[in-house]
């Protein structure tokens, strides 16, 4: 019936209806309100974002940091106490991570459980003394710097290699192809190792060097996804409407390919500081006197056994930066891919007990179960069975 | 077909000709192959600067070396390579360095990747298909984990723990109490969860191998054997009956009574008759190709004796029934090793436990002539950095194992197959599991590609004189030779299994070819 009252209704839901129960759920939101609630809904990822937010913090906050200068230490001559070359922001914790303190507690860490105190020295001292705590917070800020440049530098220069490369195709694409693997075939140790002896160890240094040959990866997915983005009528329609190459890249192929590009992204930054810690390990990356994680566990690899916190603190600290940002990786592909849903188990051994158990205690109450027996291993829709007919 | 490999190979060839003149050209700028020298107070130093500097010719610039370079190593396509002098290692012939360094790395790397690979695969599909499980939240989780782990972090841990905690362990092998009702509770948990199946299957299952792992333990502990740990021919029954349930239960189901009367003759029965025979065989053919020819004999046993029991499908059982038995060699030659383990324990230096921590043999034991102890030297050489190796590796291919089957999973044609009635063990290793593998082959074409040079870290944990060494020594002493030599087996390598995972994936998929 063609009734104008019923064109405001809901639509039709009898077969040929196009509107899934799906599309519903998401009707009139846009992308980004999508993406935003479905990751919310992933509590591991929410709850990892909420810690690296924190670790941060405390990373930046805690000893403070220094801008510019060489980083070198100096005998500041008023004083007569050893100062580092730069202008320096101060941070809540009392000690820095380059002075010698008196040994505390003959260097263990001082921090307690139970009655919870701090302590001098949290994280315990070196044998030469020096606080490893402001040692760790500094070497967290130097590993985090050169994780968001890396990951800032080489998701741009990624994006702009293969969307040049999957919109073009023809020369353009095989000359940035043939660039890419260049680099691709040279071993990224190899490669951050040599660029890091000649060009310098410092954490924007790496950064940026690091940020400069990780892209690789990042620029052949783009590409992959531009050369099947590039085949679609909406493209076609740009074109039409006058659209120039650059707007229709950027405006319009680019947006649809964010949820690549993002999950990659935070994927190369849990790999950039892995790298960057191995870099530091064999002793290629950021050099002394400034501090990295793996430069840290570098230096105390041999005191296991006598100091074993020397060790624990910064390989923890690595693992918790490396865990939060994959888990936010993982959150974030969950959120961008539609057809992935966690879907409950009514069949699984967890829920098959439950209802053992409750149908246990229905049969106890004098309520008759339909079917008798209380396991039944073979029922398929056990969901139906058990939810329908008892006194709860 | 043929068209496509040349021009993969001529633009490849390209590619690694820019490349190389990267690396060439960024590590002659990155230091001083002189520094060392140049800070000597040798009287002989300035004759001994003038003299390297003429050998490595450091007067012309990085550019025009590495042309020079490029023809020395043009000759290697013609068999006569000339790789230059290598400051580093005292002024030897970077193939000779090369050589030697590439034969460590490559045991370790593969055995690595190899059990990485069987063990992942194994875990990924398992998880794949117990979807949403408990143990399939576990495993994720855990790869998660591993994934994020620094490889040297964990290399120094099990180096401690590992290594000499577990050497201190084996000085007086006592198992606390605790811990036996615990291993059988973890056993029967893993199981439990992966044989899956109904409340009362899980909960029989939970029980039968929690107890049976708790027994064994406690069995191992009475007789004292981590003391004096060998194999023997109780060993050699557990082995095979093992192998021949787990294989028969994977292929042809354990309700095929001639298949399983097969099994029994040729998996369990000949390694353990043969058993007696095979000692005079390994000691007097005290080398490698004993090793083949057992297999090869046990193949045989196996695949005659499947043809024979097998009747409408005697190809098929011979195939299973042949592998069944090959495998049978492996419980053989741990015997063998295993046999040596106190003349081991006598010649081993006081110093190192015998999980060793350091280097990759032993030289005392390198200089006897029993080709059975060195294997048990190289094998407690190999344990740790092979486990440093594996645990990252393991939790990529169980990601991508888990990611491959579950696609294949939702497929039409699985559920076609389960319309027809097929049991639930057909569809998956006859139909799902194939189909799930080809993108892992092309994974594995990869991953063999960067072996060589994926093992920087754990030998300069381990100190295993490998590639990794010759890469870190290299960079350190700023030896451009020594690091394009580096660079030359890893990029080829890299390129080789390039083409071989494209050329496989387009072999095994009908679906693409190349255009």
């Amino acid at each position: 019936m063609t009734d104008p009252k019923h064109i405001t209704e809901a639509p039709d839901e009898s077969r040929g209806s196009e509107i899934s129960i799906e599309q519903r759920q998401v009707a009139g939101l846009s992308q980004g309100a999508i993406v935003r609630r479905r990751f919310f809904q992933h509590r591991g990822a929410v709850v990892s974002l909420i810690a690296f937010g924190l670790l941060v913090l405390l990373a930046f906050s805690s000893v403070g940091t220094v801008i510019g200068g060489s980083g070198e230490y100096a005998v500041d001559t008023t004083s007569g106490t050893l100062g580092i070359d730069g202008f320096r922001i101060a941070g809540w914790w009392d000690k820095d991570w380059w002075t010698r303190y008196p040994i505390v507690n003959g260097g263990q860490p001082t921090i307690t459980l139970w009655p919870f105190s701090i302590g001098e020295h949290p994280f315990g001292q070196d044998d030469l003394g020096k606080d490893m705590f402001a040692r760790v917070m500094r070497g967290t800020q130097q590993s985090l710097v050169v994780v968001f440049l890396a990951g800032i530098i080489s998701t741009i220069i990624g994006v702009v290699v293969g969307a040049f490369s999957g919109f073009y195709r023809g020369r353009i694409d095989s000359l940035l192809m043939r660039f890419t693997d260049v680099i691709i075939i040279i071993p990224i140790l190899v490669l951050g190792a040599v660029l890091a002896t000649t060009f310098g160890g410092d954490a924007l240094t790496i950064g940026i060097l690091l940020g400069a040959i990780a892209w690789t990866g990042l620029a052949r997915l783009v590409r992959a996804e531009f050369l099947a983005l590039r085949e679609r009528e909406f493209v076609d329609a740009a074109r039409v409407a006058g659209a120039s190459d650059g707007r229709i890249i950027f405006k319009h192929i680019l947006p649809n390919t964010v949820g690549v590009i993002v999950v990659n992204s935070t994927l190369l930054m849990s790999a950039a500081i892995l790298i960057e810690v191995s870099l530091s390990f064999l002793g290629f990356g950021i050099q002394t006197p400034d501090i990295s994680l793996g430069q840290l566990i570098n230096q105390y690899q041999g005191a296991f056994n006598t100091r074993p916190w020397l060790f624990w603190w910064p390989g923890i600290f690595i693992i918790i930066i490396a865990l939060c940002i994959n888990f936010v990786g993982d959150g974030l592909r969950d959120a961008f891919d539609p057809r992935q849903k966690r879907v409950p188990n009514f069949n699984g051994p967890m829920s098959e007990m439950r209802r053992w158990w409750a149908q246990r205690g229905a049969d106890r109450a004098g309520a008759v179960a339909p079917g008798g027996s209380a396991i039944d291993a073979s029922a398929p829709d056990g969901s139906s069975r058990g939810g329908s007919t008892e006194d709860r | 077909m043929f068209s496509f490999v040349a021009r993969r190979l001529v633009a490849t060839l390209l590619v690694l000709l820019v490349a190389s003149f990267v690396v060439y050209v960024l590590t002659a700028v990155s230091g001083d192959p002189l520094e060392e020298l140049r800070g000597s107070r040798d009287p002989d130093a300035q004759a001994k600067i003038a003299d390297l500097a003429n050998k490595l010719d450091l007067d012309t610039p990085p550019v025009l070396r590495y042309f020079a370079w490029l023809g020395g190593a043009a000759g290697c396509l013609v068999g006569n390579c000339d790789l230059g002098i290598s400051v580093a290692r005292g002024e030897l012939p970077v193939t000779e360095v090369i050589a030697t360094a590439m034969g460590s790395t490559l045991q370790l790397v593969t055995a690595a990747t190899i059990l990485a690979i069987l063990f992942g695969v194994a875990i990924g599909m398992t998880t794949a298909l117990r979807q949403y499980s408990g143990y399939d939240y576990t495993v994720t989780f855990a790869t998660f984990v591993f994934y994020s782990l620094p490889v040297f972090w964990v290399a120094v841990l099990l180096k401690q723990y590992g290594g000499i905690a577990f050497n201190q362990f084996l000085g007086d092998p006592v198992i606390p109490w605790w811990f036996i009702p615990i291993f059988g509770l973890v056993t029967g948990f893993i199981l439990m969860a992966v044989v899956g199946g109904g409340l009362a299957t899980r909960i029989k299952t939970f029980l039968f191998t929690g107890l049976a792992g708790a027994a064994l333990l406690l069995l191992l502990d009475v007789t004292g054997w981590f003391a004096e740990p060998s194999i023997g021919i109780v060993g050699i029954i557990l082995f095979s009956v093992a192998n021949a349930l787990i294989v028969a239960s994977l292929t042809t189901g354990l309700r095929d009574k001639p298949a399983l009367i097969a099994f029994g003759i040729a998996a369990v029965g000949a390694p353990v008759a043969l058993w007696f025979p095979f000692q005079f065989l390994f000691f007097f053919g005290n080398a490698w190709w004993t090793i083949a020819l057992v297999a090869i004999i046990l193949v045989a046993i196996g695949a005659i004796v499947g043809w024979l029991f097998g009747g409408d499908r005697r190809g098929n059982l011979a195939r299973v029934v042949g592998l069944a038995a090959g495998l049978g060699t492996i419980p053989l030659v741990f015997d063998q090793m295993f046999q040596r383990w106190a003349t081991y324990e006598s010649i081993i230096p006081l110093s190192s436990g015998v999980i060793s921590t350091i280097g990759s043999s032993t030289p005392a034991i390198d200089r006897t002539d029993d080709y059975w102890l060195q294997m048990l030297d190289s094998l407690t050489h190999m344990i740790l950095p092979t486990a440093t190796l594996m645990l990252i590796s393991l939790a990529a291919y169980t990601r991508y194992s888990r990611a491959s089957l579950l696609e294949v999973m939702n497929q039409d044609y699985v559920r076609t197959a389960r319309a027809k009635g097929l049991s639930e063990r057909v569809v998956v290793m006859r139909h799902a599991f194939r189909n799930a593998m080809i993108p892992i082959a092309t994974i594995i074409a990869f991953d063999f590609g960067g072996l060589i040079g994926g093992a920087v870290i754990t030998e300069t944990v381990f100190a295993w004189k490998g590639m990794g060494a010759v890469f870190s020594d290299a960079l350190a002493r700023t030896d451009v030779n020594l690091m394009m030599g580096f660079f030359l087996v890893t990029g080829v390598l890299a390129v080789i299994f390039n083409i071989i995972a494209d050329l496989l994936y387009s072999a095994l998929d009908p679906r693409i070819r190349v255009s």
